[in-house]
This record gives C-alpha cells, structure tokens and sequence, in this order.
C-alpha cells in the first residue's frame, strides 16, 4: 500500500473507531458533571450522581441484589457445566462429537429474543416466573457457548500426553486432571467465568421478560429509566455498568491476551 | 464379581448440561412452536384448541408494513455496517501484533457492555440539544433531528452490530496473503484496483457471514427501536414484546416468533450456501 492510501485507511478506521466508542465517551463523561442537566463536555466534575445511585434504593438494590447475585451464579455454574462440556469435546472421541459441538453453541445463532419469549411462556404454564433463579437459568443457557468455546480454545493447547503421563505414574483419571491438566487451564477458567458474568450482567433482552417486581435487574431498570430521561443517575449507573465490565475485559486481556470468542 | 457396564465417559460428562439445555432451551422454543397454534382467549388467555388464527392474524396491512418495516431497517443496517466493516477489517488483519490486539479490544469491549447503556449514550448524542448538534452549532451548520426516527434505529444498530461484521472479516482478510496483494500492485494495479480484484473477492466468505450474522440480529432487535424509534417506527421486536407482557396476547406473540425464528433459519441458510459458494469461487480462482 503507498503510503498516502495507508494515512488515509488510517484515519477512516480512527473515525470508525470514534463512532463506536463515542456514547461510551459521552456516558461516561455525563455521569461526571456537577451541573445536573446531561451537559456534554461536562462544566464541573462532581460524584454528585454517583451518591445519589448508591443512596437510591431502587438503583443499588437492583445493582447489588439482583444483577450481581445472578452474574455470580451464572458465573459459577456455566464454568461447571462448560468444563464438563469442553472435556467431552475436546478429550473424548465419539461419533457425533460435531453435532454435539453445534448442540452445545447453538444458543449463540438464536435471537434472544426467541429464547426469551419461549422462556416466557415456559415460566408461566410452570409458575416460576420472575424469580432471581429461574433468571439466572435463563442467562445460562446464553453464557454456556462462550465459556464452553473459551475453555475449548484453552484445552486444545494443552498436550493430553501430560494427563496420560500422570496417569501411567499410578494417578486416577480426576487425580490427574487435577494436577497435570488443571493448572495449565487456570486462565480459560478465569476468563470463561468473567466472560459468563458479563453476558448475564450486561443482558437485557431475557432480563426484560423475565424480570418481576422486586426482581429487576441493573439495565433493565436503566431501561425502565430511560423512558423519563432528565435524572442524570442514569448515567452514573451507566458508567458503573462500563467499569466494571470494561475493567474486568481489560484485566483479561493484560493478564491472558483473551477476547471473548463468538 | 459381576461384571460391571460401563458408561463411555462423554455421556457422563455431557449428560447434565445436555439435559439442561434441553429442558431450557430446546423444549421452552418447541413449546412456543406448540403455543402458537393455540386458540387466544380473552378470559383464559389460551385455550389448547387447534387453530391457524394466530398465523393468519399476521397477514393483516398491520403485520405486512411491520415485517417490510423491519426487514428494510435490517437490510440498510447490514450495508451499512458492511461499508464501514471493510477498512476496519483490513486495517486489523494487517496490523502488528500490538496494535491488532489493543484494535480487536477496542472493538470487542463495546460489544460485552450492556446494550441499554450503549444505547443511551447514543441518544444523548443524537437528541434534539445532543452532543451532535451543539457540535453542528459550534461549527455553524444547521441542527438535525435524528432522536426518534428510523435512521436513529439504523444509527444505533450499526453501532451495536458493527464488530460481528469485522471479527468475521478479519478473519477472512488475514488468511489472504499479503503476496497476492503485492504481486497485483507489481503488475501495476492501483490500490482501489487492488482492492476490488483481489481483496473483496478472497474476503466474501466472510463478508457473507457477518452479513448474516448483523442481519439476522437486527431483524430481531427489541431495544434499539424501543428507545431510538418514533410510534410509527415499531419492529417485529417491539410486536412481540408488547403481545406478550402488554396485551398479553400469547398465541399471536408466540406465532410472530415463530415467524421471526423461520425468517431467521431461511436467511442464515442462504448465507451459508452463499458462503459455500463464495468459498468455491475463491478456490476456483486460485
């Protein structure tokens, strides 16, 4: 490429970039001013709005009881069930294993939104509709591919000679997971797990129909908010929603070099 | 000793979560399927008596301009987001390492954030006194009115989808060898020569793919339209929802699903063909 054709690629991309990056920008920055109106760039810094969340019970209680909670148990029980998944596919050979991998993605290529009114329904004719546990099932069932494709990617560069090895040397078969193949996957297991945090954290579409009174989880009461539009809260909120997640992304990748694998 | 039967160990493993996504994914979305050839009743909500109502009730002008509505939104998403997709793509594919992860960061990060908090950054830009037009204002052009209007909807859904267009491009970029691209330029090609007979061709397979992926997803989008569309702007998204937990008109909210679930599977299959045949000419080129 001439150089003059690579600067102008250069600041198209940079443009693009800004584009996508600037109602993060302005979110953020809005959460920050003092002077209570959305004034963007903002006139005086304050944490004004960010007292106001903490001291709001309907914004903290659905931050601190409902989203983080369900993230939490999401977190824990798609790394379960991803490891037993990822250890099929990846160390077991049997007919069907393609299938079996398609099987267990397949909530990736459905919109949410199906799944969510399906969920709906189901939750009705059963009568668990909008409890902390019945949405936190519902986000499992859409963080299982990521943590399922994350530890795949991990155990796939893991030699499964070291395991036989342990094996050969007098290990039972979950001794020597555990000490031959385990440490070695402590990164994919991190990131599965935050990965798997995030997809319920940041959901919005199953939450929106599952979600019941006094189970409204943090975006879809900024959701709920939005519709009334001049309480800057809803920025802070915003941005409490873009630091924890971008954070928790940012230490991955400084730690891992991993994004989230679609 | 009696001899003891023994369970391949992958059915051991795969059992639990296997169950599990039967009983909440794939049994909740045939039970839909079942729900929308039941009879609404406005007393009981459902009555389990067959009937084809609920599907015909779609073919109503109300449901026809809903469905054109939302298929146009997401065909100008999808060339939209394609258009800008390309030198995004490019540019990852043939950055240094460094540069290329901090890039794919930069465009993956957005994509984990919610899309309420997103969507609301966009609407403080695009609003009437927004970021946008206090920045027209500033450089003496006239304001624009882009808050609740279809462009909005199309504004935020590119801005939501974009980085499913470029992961499956860069993918497709990197694989093309930078040598093809030289030995064009040797023979004389310009880049935007070099672009259109050798780029965008190798680079189809992915393009159709994350066509299919930024389509699909914005036909069923629910949000964007709730909080960036007018009244008249409403999608198939929207319809569902507002059957559902509004109207609580389950079996006609049920059977647009399944419509939207059938137009989803129609085009991911005709992108995959397509995708195979890209696939084929890229080798039938080589």
């Amino acid at each position: 490429m001439t150089p003059a054709a690579r600067r102008i690629l250069l600041a198209v991309v940079i443009a693009i970039y800004a584009l996508i990056l600037a109602p993060i920008v302005v979110v953020v920055a809005v959460s920050f001013d003092g002077s209570g109106r959305y004034a963007f760039p903002p006139t005086q810094l304050s944490l004004h709005w960010f007292q106001e969340f903490f001291q709001s019970a309907p914004y903290f209680n659905s931050f601190m009881y409902v989203s983080l909670p369900i993230g939490l148990i999401v977190a824990v029980v798609a790394t379960f069930l991803g490891m037993l998944v990822a250890t099929a596919l990846t160390r077991c050979r049997f007919l069907g294993r393609q299938t079996a991998e398609i099987y267990f993605t397949a909530p990736l290529f459905v919109p949410d939104i199906l799944l969510a009114a399906a969920l709906y329904l189901a939750y009705s004719t059963i009568g668990m509709k909008g409890s902390l546990l019945s949405i936190a099932a519902g986000h499992l069932v859409i963080a299982l591919p990521y943590v399922v494709r994350t530890l795949m990617a991990g155990m796939a560069g893991i030699d499964p000679r070291l395991e036989e090895a342990a094996q050969n040397l007098g290990a039972s078969p979950l001794r020597a997971f555990a000490h031959a193949t385990f440490p070695l996957l402590q990164s994919s297991i991190v990131s599965g797990a935050a990965f798997a945090f995030i997809v319920s954290f940041s959901d919005i579409n199953l939450s929106l129909f599952l979600s019941g009174p006094g189970t409204t989880t943090l975006p879809v009461h900024i959701f709920s908010q939005l519709e009334f539009q001049d309480d800057p809260t809803i920025a802070a909120a915003s941005t409490l929603q873009i630091l924890l997640v971008g954070g928790m992304l940012f230490v991955l990748q400084r730690l891992f070099q991993r994004t989230p694998a679609r | 000793m009696a001899s003891r039967f023994h369970l391949p160990l992958w059915v051991i493993l795969l059992a639990l979560p296997g169950l599990y996504l039967l009983g909440l994914f794939l049994a909740p979305i045939l039970y839909m399927l079942m729900f929308s050839f039941w009879q609404y009743s406005q007393i009981d909500i459902v009555v389990r008596a067959f009937t084809f109502e609920n599907y015909l009730a779609l073919l109503s002008p109300y449901y026809l301009r809903l469905f054109g509505r939302t298929f146009s939104i997401g065909l100008t998403t999808t060339l939209v987001a394609a258009f800008l997709a390309f030198p995004v793509a490019y540019f990852i594919a043939r950055a240094r390492p460094a540069i290329k992860s901090l890039a794919i960061f930069l465009i993956m990060t957005p994509l984990m954030i919610s899309t309420v908090v997103r969507v609301f950054g966009l609407a403080l830009i695009l609003q009437r006194d927004g970021v946008l037009n206090q920045f027209l204002a500033l450089i003496g052009l006239p304001a624009i009115l882009l808050a609740r209007t279809q462009s909005a909807i199309v504004i935020g859904l590119v801005q939501m989808l974009l980085p499913l267009m470029v992961l499956p491009l860069v993918s497709a970029i990197e694989r093309i060898s930078p040598s093809i691209e030289e030995a064009a330029r040797n023979l004389g090609a310009n880049s935007a020569r070099v672009f259109a007979t050798v780029v965008f061709p190798l680079a189809l397979p992915g393009l159709v793919s994350g066509c299919v992926l930024v389509y699909t997803l914005s036909i069923s989008a629910l949000v964007i339209p709730a909080l960036l569309g007018g009244a008249g702007d409403r999608m198939i998204g929207q319809q569902i929802y507002d059957q559902m937990l509004v109207a609580l008109n389950w079996p006609s909210s049920a059977a647009l699903s399944t419509v939207l679930a059938v137009f989803t599977i129609i085009f991911a299959i005709l992108g995959l063909s397509l995708t195979a045949r890209a696939a084929k000419l890229r080798e039938a080129g080589r």
